[in-house]
């Protein structure tokens, strides 16, 4: 028995160290890519412009990368988990509509900053926070909360906020509506520090917690009655996955505007291959998702530049392939 | 011996619907009892009342002495274990992963002790899937299925075991396999409880029958006693002839359909 014991702990190492040295090498390498040769020794040595490539351009935009493509991948496994719906994303519940109507609010107003915050990121969190609050008023009604009663309060809520983007898009004036285009396709921007601190700490402490409750993930992801039998206290469980899930996923989205796929294929792909017991998929998913975004926004603002690409775009047209590669490696069929 | 579980004046209604209502009972450990009646007579809500999953139930529902809905959580799951009718899985887990969700009550940190990995494969060996622990639950049949799940519950190592329907996808090998496993652990003294259709199955291995009617209890007898004639067109509405088996218990022909 304590062999067995043994190999199961023994099994989840792999994989944990390989995701981990992905997100790492992502985080030294990508730096180092673009137009301009630049090398640590001279950066760290403070030469310019070495030293301002790395530090003001490139490395901020990795950082946020990380932060935000692992960030959305573990929320992806959350919802995934509660919803018990392969195919729900970070956005299914509406928070990426939420905050996308709050930016485009900010836009169509001209507000600048506000207490020396970008308008636009503190209106999409606020519209991401009033979603998630409509959501769970909605979803609760009657007491009992189920996925289901939250998975249609969010596919509404999530339908009500496109309608109010395409309509301000529609009224706005043909700047304003470029700005709206450019914000809906979502993007990775060199940022201050303080606010990638500000991010790093609500990211981290949100995974911490994830992998924290995974015994319990696992069991949701199975049923809601199968987790209350073994001791869960489901509605608790549940409602807190969504709310600090939903607030992550909102916070990434006020800053790099929605981006999606990775919250989808991420989570989905690593299941494919570890299996689905979240003490393993929710930091894997975490690196992997990091990693993945920064080398796909590192292919955005590289590939044609010095024009840049939506990350957005990126991540779909090579996660797509690569997902399907994986769903087709399992099994042999006369095409494809 | 004192009983384990004891319902005064139980009921639950959904939507000022009763779909249980007056039903006083008691329920001692090492007895099997069979809940019996057509559908919708209110099997699965006496069920998942007493397994702990509704709490908002009428009347009283005590476990030990203490009301169902006021145990804490995680103790009460170390007590009663429940099956439902069916456990659709979407996810990979092996069934191992899905036995070893069973010791959640017990475990404190990330991963399982050795006495959790024990008691799993203790469960997995008495339901006879020992072999099949690193299969996706998925790609098994549905008899494997029900005895993943069934291991799942023991490894669970409950006082009391509330099964809705257990055998419904079993062959008649894993059916007879699992009801000496459940006469075995009553024997040893756990409190089994489980909902069937099936009236011979139900006399075969039960101790007591409870029959359900529209909500209430329409009797509660040992097997000689409930299945007759008379009560089986009471509670189910069909006409049916009742022999006797060489040992003495009442076997149900249905008669012409």
């Amino acid at each position: 028995m304590a062999v067995s014991e043994r190999n199961h702990r023994g099994r989840f190492w792999p994989p944990l160290l390989l995701t981990a040295a992905l997100a790492l090498a992502a985080l030294v390498a990508l730096p180092l890519v673009g137009p301009a040769q630049i090398s640590y020794a001279r950066a760290l040595a403070g030469q310019s412009p070495d030293a301002e490539i790395l530090f003001y351009a490139r490395l901020p935009r990795v950082l946020l990368a990380l932060l935000a493509g692992g960030a959305l991948a573990a929320a992806g496994a959350l919802f995934q988990a509660l919803l018990r719906d392969a195919l729900a994303t970070p956005y299914t519940l509406g928070v990426s509509s939420g905050a996308s109507l709050g930016a485009v609010i900010a836009i169509s107003a001209g507000w600048g900053t506000l207490a020396g915050w970008p308008a636009v990121w503190l209106s999409a969190l606020a519209g991401a926070a009033l979603v998630l609050a409509l959501v769970v008023g909605i979803a609760s009604e009657g007491r009992r909360m189920s996925s289901f009663t939250l998975l249609l309060a969010g596919v509404t809520i999530n339908s009500i906020c496109l309608a109010g983007i395409l309509f301000l898009q529609y009224a706005a004036g043909f700047s304003q509506s470029f700005a709206i285009v450019r914000w809906l396709l979502g993007g990775i921007d060199a940022v201050e520090y303080k606010t990638l601190a500000g991010l790093a700490t609500v990211v981290l402490l949100f995974a911490a917690y994830l992998t924290r409750q995974s015994r319990g993930w696992n069991l949701m992801a199975v049923g809601e009655e199968w987790a209350a039998a073994r001791g869960v206290h489901v509605q608790r469980l549940m409602l807190s996955g969504y709310i600090a899930g939903s607030l992550v996923a909102g916070t990434v989205t006020s800053i790099t505007g929605p981006i999606g796929f990775v919250g989808l294929i991420v989570p989905h792909a690593l299941r494919l291959r570890l299996g689905a017991d979240h003490r393993l998929l929710m930091p894997c998913s975490f690196f992997t998702g990091a990693a993945f975004l920064a080398l796909c926004d590192t292919v955005a603002r590289t590939a044609f530049s010095p024009a840049e690409i939506p990350v957005g775009v990126i991540t779909a047209m090579t996660g797509g392939p690569f997902f399907i590669w994986i769903l087709r490696s399992g099994r042999r069929s006369l095409w494809l | 011996m004192n009983p384990l579980f004891r319902t005064e004046e139980l009921g639950l209604s959904y939507n000022g619907k009763a779909v249980l209502s007056g039903v006083s009972l008691e329920f001692s450990p090492g007895c099997v009892t069979a809940v019996v009646g057509p559908n919708g007579a209110g099997k699965s809500t006496l069920l998942s009342i007493l397994a702990g999953l509704r709490r908002n139930y009428a009347g009283r529902c005590l476990y030990r002495g203490r009301e169902v809905r006021d145990w804490a959580r995680r103790a009460f799951a170390r007590e009663v274990a429940f099956i439902p009718q069916t456990v659709r899985i979407e996810f990979p887990f092996t069934v191992e992963q899905v036995v070893l969700m069973g010791r959640t009550p017990y475990c404190k940190g990330l991963f399982e002790g050795p006495e959790d990995w024990e008691a799993a494969e203790n469960a997995m060996r008495l339901t006879d899937v020992l072999e099949l622990r690193h299969r996706d639950y998925r790609s098994l049949s549905g008899g494997e299925r029900q005895r993943a799940i069934l291991a799942s519950v023991l490894a669970q190592e409950p006082h009391a075991l509330i099964l809705d329907e257990p055998a419904t996808f079993l062959d008649l090998q894993h059916q007879i396999a699992i009801h000496s496993l459940l006469r075995e652990l009553a024997r040893q003294g756990m409190l089994v409880l489980t909902a069937t259709h099936d009236l011979n199955l139900a006399a075969a291995f039960a101790d007591r029958i409870v029959a359900l009617r529209q909500g209430r209890v329409y009797c509660d007898s040992p097997p000689q006693e409930v299945v007759s004639a008379a009560n089986i067109e009471a509670v189910f509405g069909v006409r049916a002839e009742v022999f006797r088996t060489p040992e003495g218990k009442p076997w149900v022909h249905y008669g012409r359909l």
